[in-house]
């Protein structure tokens, strides 16, 4: 064979290499994700939540449905939608189109009107409400979930009283990662707030808000950071009682969390911490966050759950 | 190369070597798929879900008393007992999820006077996986079928009958 020949077989040899790495490739994908079961659990799931939307419209009545979760490794988080339920594995700051849910459909009734919603892989109220006679739907479908966090009971039985009170999508909150292995946490939570406070309609609102907020401008400020040791501490403003009673909040949720369970959790004066970090509490309320030294290991959705969950019953 | 009959030699060979490149690719991919079992097959409860919306709801074809807003499920109104208001009331926006024949006959075994059945949900699915329903295929690409015999009263000149409900759904194996 002359050099011509020499250079077709090389590029055969190359592409068939090219095709192995990308089959093994997609096979290894494939293994990893169904060795974790999220593919498992995504299929589950929207199956069985679609099968019982499907048999809540055959109910003739009103119908109220409890619904909670196995424990599964990965938080899911579900889409309700007018004739279909797709499971997305939770993804803050990810563009849903690039994900692959797992997709189920149910039957539309004419007269039937189902809510969009989109909520998560914990206890949620599947609800079927009839509406009064001559409206155009003859009854409704929807999802109603609540915060898997402290109680107000507890909130208030053991942080300081202040009067936060206000409309948390009025409030301008600052939320930084001081440390960028932290940023995908500081964006979980923005991300929380864009979800579950303000509407579609609203996204000016929210980006005015919280997700391009300059600091100067800010109401509350939550920075995240970490320690040299492997504890929790919330540090706060002495003098600010405010301050002190969101530290307070943030330490129950998080220690509520499996991570942080038994991690020490500690209360601290923002004295202690460095000049430049002490400058956040000049003129407002605020809090730092020290989440341990191994930050790669923080579980970002129960950590931005309970950052996000604290932040709103502290305006509750 | 030198000459035609090298080139042609060539030719072979790589189609050779390519196609056992493709089985051997195959092979791995249906080794994998093998070994790793993730299906998650709920045919027989969807069809029992269809099967119990259709019955059972009271916007598609039993028997709704006006005062009370109760539906009977054992009483087929033959006003509501046609195509458009099954769509309504039991309307897949994915086509090839689910089919449905449903067929109205009297106690003889006959069909009724002046009643359009059977009637289908998603009939042109119906009519394409009806074939495929046979027994003697069996796995992907074959067709799940589910046969359901409900005895029902309807009401001809003003009084009840007895009849015979005889639902067929199809949905592709998965």
């Amino acid at each position: 064979m002359n050099k011509k020949g020499e250079m077709e077989d090389l590029w055969f040899v190359v592409m068939e290499a090219v095709i192995l790495g990308l089959t093994a490739f997609a096979l290894f994908a494939y293994a990893r994700n169904v060795a974790d079961s999220t593919l498992y659990w995504k299929n589950f799931y929207a199956r069985d939540v679609a099968l019982v939307v499907d048999t809540m419209h055959a109910a003739p009545g009103e119908v109220n449905m409890n619904y909670d979760f196995l424990n599964i490794p990965r938080l899911l988080e579900l889409e309700l939608s007018k004739d279909k339920v797709k499971v997305y594995e939770y993804e803050p700051g990810v563009d849903k189109s690039k994900l692959s849910p797992g997709t189920f459909y149910f039957a539309q009734d004419k007269y039937i009107q189902v809510e969009p919603s989109s909520f998560f892989s914990y206890y949620f109220v599947l609800e079927k409400a009839n509406f009064p006679k001559g409206s155009e739907f003859s009854s409704k479908i929807s999802v109603r979930q609540q915060e898997e966090a402290v109680s107000s009971e507890i909130i208030k039985e053991s942080c300081p009283e202040a009067i936060t009170q206000a409309v948390l999508k009025e409030k301008k909150i600052y939320i930084k990662a001081e440390n960028t292995k932290l940023s995908s946490l500081e964006a979980a939570v923005k991300d929380l707030f864009k979800k579950r406070v303000y509407a579609e309609t609203e996204e000016e609102q929210y980006n005015n808000n919280i997700l391009n907020l300059r600091e100067a401008d800010a109401e509350l400020i939550v920075i995240l950071s970490f320690s040299q040791d492997s504890k929790l501490n919330v540090y706060y403003n002495e003098n600010d009682v405010n301050s002190e009673k969101l530290a307070c909040i943030l330490l129950l949720n998080l220690q509520n969390t499996d991570y942080f369970q038994g991690k020490s959790p500690s209360k601290k004066s923002s004295t202690q911490l460095s000049a430049d970090l002490q400058r956040f509490f000049a003129q407002k309320d605020a809090v730092v966050i020290e989440l341990g030294s191994e930050t790669d290991n923080v579980p970002l959705a129960d950590t931005a759950t309970a950052i996000f969950s604290s932040i709103r019953s502290y305006y509750e | 190369m030198n000459n035609k009959g090298q080139v042609i030699k060539y030719t072979m060979v790589s189609i050779v070597r390519f196609i056992i490149l493709a089985i051997v690719v195959f092979a791995v991919v249906m080794l994998f798929k093998m070994l790793i079992v993730n299906d998650l097959s709920v045919t027989q409860l969807k069809s029992g879900v269809l099967y119990s919306r259709l019955i059972y709801s009271p916007n598609a074809i039993s028997y709704v008393d006006p005062h009370t807003g109760r539906a009977y499920p054992g009483i087929i109104d033959l006003d509501k007992f046609n195509e458009e208001n099954l769509k309504n009331a039991t309307n897949y926006s994915e086509e090839r999820h689910i089919s449905a024949k449903l067929m109205l006959l009297n106690s003889k075994g006959q069909s009724i006077q002046g009643v359009n059945s059977p009637i289908y949900l998603n009939r042109l699915w119906y009519d394409r996986w009806l074939p495929l329903s046979n027994k003697k295929f069996q796995g992907l690409g074959s067709t799940e079928r589910n046969d359901y015999n409900l005895s029902v009263l309807y009401e001809e000149n003003e009084e009840f009958k007895q009849g015979m409900l005889k639902i067929t759904i199809l949905q592709p194996e998965s």
